[in-house]
């Protein structure tokens, strides 16, 4: 059985008094797409922005069963330099990787993610959503083994959440994939396992179908009662 | 793709580089028809002298130079596209390839500039005193060894703060606040001590402002005007630089040398702190 992909004990980070994080643990299974849930201002980009290191811990342990250059993080408002093609961004994304991944990968990730017929576009006249797919491009065009995304659906269409869901869903086995979202039902979709997160703290940590109290419950309901009970959502 | 072809069309699809390029070219020609009106005026006018006036105008260039480099490397004003580089690439090849594409692009430009003067000005203007060449080198080093100073700078203070703006405003405050406030606080020294009637070119002799000032590294610039001595100056052992004429001597400004060769790898060390510590 393969080791974590990535392993997180106790971790917190402090911004003077507030606890953004407050000892968060969570276990990534290599190959598996894990959702994470919150509120607004639960924790998750704070988390995200520390294990993709653009931000340091206050404290905890972050273990990778990976080298760092494996990982990728799309962050929820992707943005680029204005006088950049579409094609120039992912081949700009690309040279890190360049020694593994040729040139022809460009062109075929901009069609996978819809923006093929921007691909001479200058980035600074794309929409939010185009950003964001553009976003998705760059994270995926290395091929990392572990892949963080921060709300990558946020700004789609629902066709182009769908499209996005479904290139999600199809790196299982291939990518780790740890995403925060708001939309409990791109979760209940495409996630293996899910952590729910409030003030910092961890509430739940499992599978997808764990979190339910009975049978018949919803995704949804469960994390919402999770969060009303225990995390004084208000 | 890669950072330096980023930065070159960052330079060249905007305004940037093809303002730089059109202020430094305007200050050749402005130097050229300037010096056609005096030569008309006066006669005999000098090649060199075009060339003084070449570089006292193309320091507009340099202030334009300042904030374009300035809020480039205040790159992590715009969070998401700073997470986007910073993902891929380290902040050291970031910061290098910008530092090497902008002050390669300046030093091209204006000694670009300065050849262009000098050719068609040995056309239109008097060539009979012409320049020596030793000192014009030594001028080169000096001026290439004061960039320096201005690289760490900028460094610095867009380390500062994550503002371009801010960054912008403070550098330029530094660069033009240091010596207006100098030269404030010099004329208000010999006011009190009844030395005004002092020529400029001594206050920095008399004046205990003026003396401090000289440590200052950006006064090492003023060695700009090694870049036009000729050969009867060099005879003559003195320097006529706008009006201002003072001796001829290779250690002009030694104590700004000192103060660029020791103060800019603090600076530019403690840029570096700061930059290598900054979280988005």
């Amino acid at each position: 059985m393969m080791p974590p992909i990535l392993t997180l004990s106790g971790l917190t980070k402090t911004f003077g008094n507030v606890y953004a994080l407050d000892s968060l643990d969570l276990i990534l299974d290599s190959g598996s797409i894990h959702g994470f849930v919150g509120p607004n201002g639960a924790g998750k980009t704070t988390m995200l922005s520390i294990v993709s290191g653009l931000k340091r811990k206050t404290s905890g342990d972050i273990k990778f069963s990976i080298p760092q250059n494996q990982m990728m993080l799309m962050p929820d408002t992707p943005d680029f330099f204005p006088l950049l093609t579409a094609q120039e961004v992912v081949d700009l994304a690309r040279w890190p990787f360049r020694k593994e991944v040729n040139v022809d990968a460009v062109s075929k990730i901009l069609e996978e993610v819809g923006l093929q017929d921007s691909a001479d576009r200058q980035v600074g006249g794309f929409s939010r959503g185009m950003k964001q797919r553009l976003g998705l491009a760059t994270a995926l065009i290395g091929k990392p083994q572990l892949i963080l995304l921060d709300e990558p659906c946020s700004a789609l269409d629902p066709i182009g959440r769908r499209e996005v869901l479904n290139t999600i869903s199809q790196m299982r086995g291939k990518s780790t994939v740890l995403f925060s979202t708001h939309i409990l039902s791109d979760v209940e979709d495409v996630c293996d396992s899910v952590t729910v997160v409030n003030k910092g703290k961890a509430l739940y940590g499992g599978s997808v179908s764990g979190i339910r109290k009975s049978a018949g419950q919803s995704f949804e309901d469960a994390v919402l009662e999770l969060l009303l009970s225990k995390g004084n959502v208000e | 793709m890669n950072l330096w072809k980023m930065e070159l069309i960052h330079l060249y699809r905007s305004w940037r580089g093809w303002t730089l390029i059109g202020f430094y070219l305007l200050a050749s020609i402005l130097a050229v028809v300037i010096g056609i009106f005096i030569d008309r005026a006066y006669a005999n006018f000098s090649h060199a002298r075009a060339l003084d006036l070449y570089m006292t105008i193309s320091i507009v260039g340099l202030l334009v130079f300042v904030g374009i480099v300035v809020s480039s490397l205040a790159f992590d004003s715009n969070k998401d596209s700073s997470i986007f580089l910073r993902t891929r690439f380290t902040m050291k090849q970031i910061i290098l390839t910008k530092l090497v594409i902008y002050f390669s692009f300046s030093g091209i430009l204006f000694y670009s500039g300065f050849i262009l003067t000098l050719i068609i000005s040995m056309f239109l203007f008097d060539t009979s005193d012409p320049l020596n060449l030793n000192w014009v080198l030594w001028g080169i080093f000096l001026e290439l060894i004061s960039g320096f100073f201005y690289v760490s700078l900028m460094l610095f203070t867009s380390s500062i703060f994550r503002g371009s703006v801010a960054s912008v405003l403070l550098t330029l405050a530094v660069l033009i606040g240091i010596p207006i406030i100098g030269t404030t606080l010099i004329t208000v020294e010999l006011l009190m001590r009844g030395l005004m009637d002092t020529p400029p070119v001594e206050w920095e002799y008399v004046s205990y402002v003026g003396r401090t000032l000289l440590w200052w590294p950006a006064a090492l610039s003023d060695t700009q005007a090694f870049m036009s001595v000729t050969e009867s100056e060099v005879n003559s052992g003195m320097i006529s630089f706008f009006g201002q004429v003072f001796e001829l001597d290779a250690h002009f400004r030694y104590k700004p040398l000192i103060s660029t060769l020791i103060a800019s790898p603090i600076l530019a060390l403690l840029a570096w702190r700061r930059y290598s510590r900054r979280e988005i």
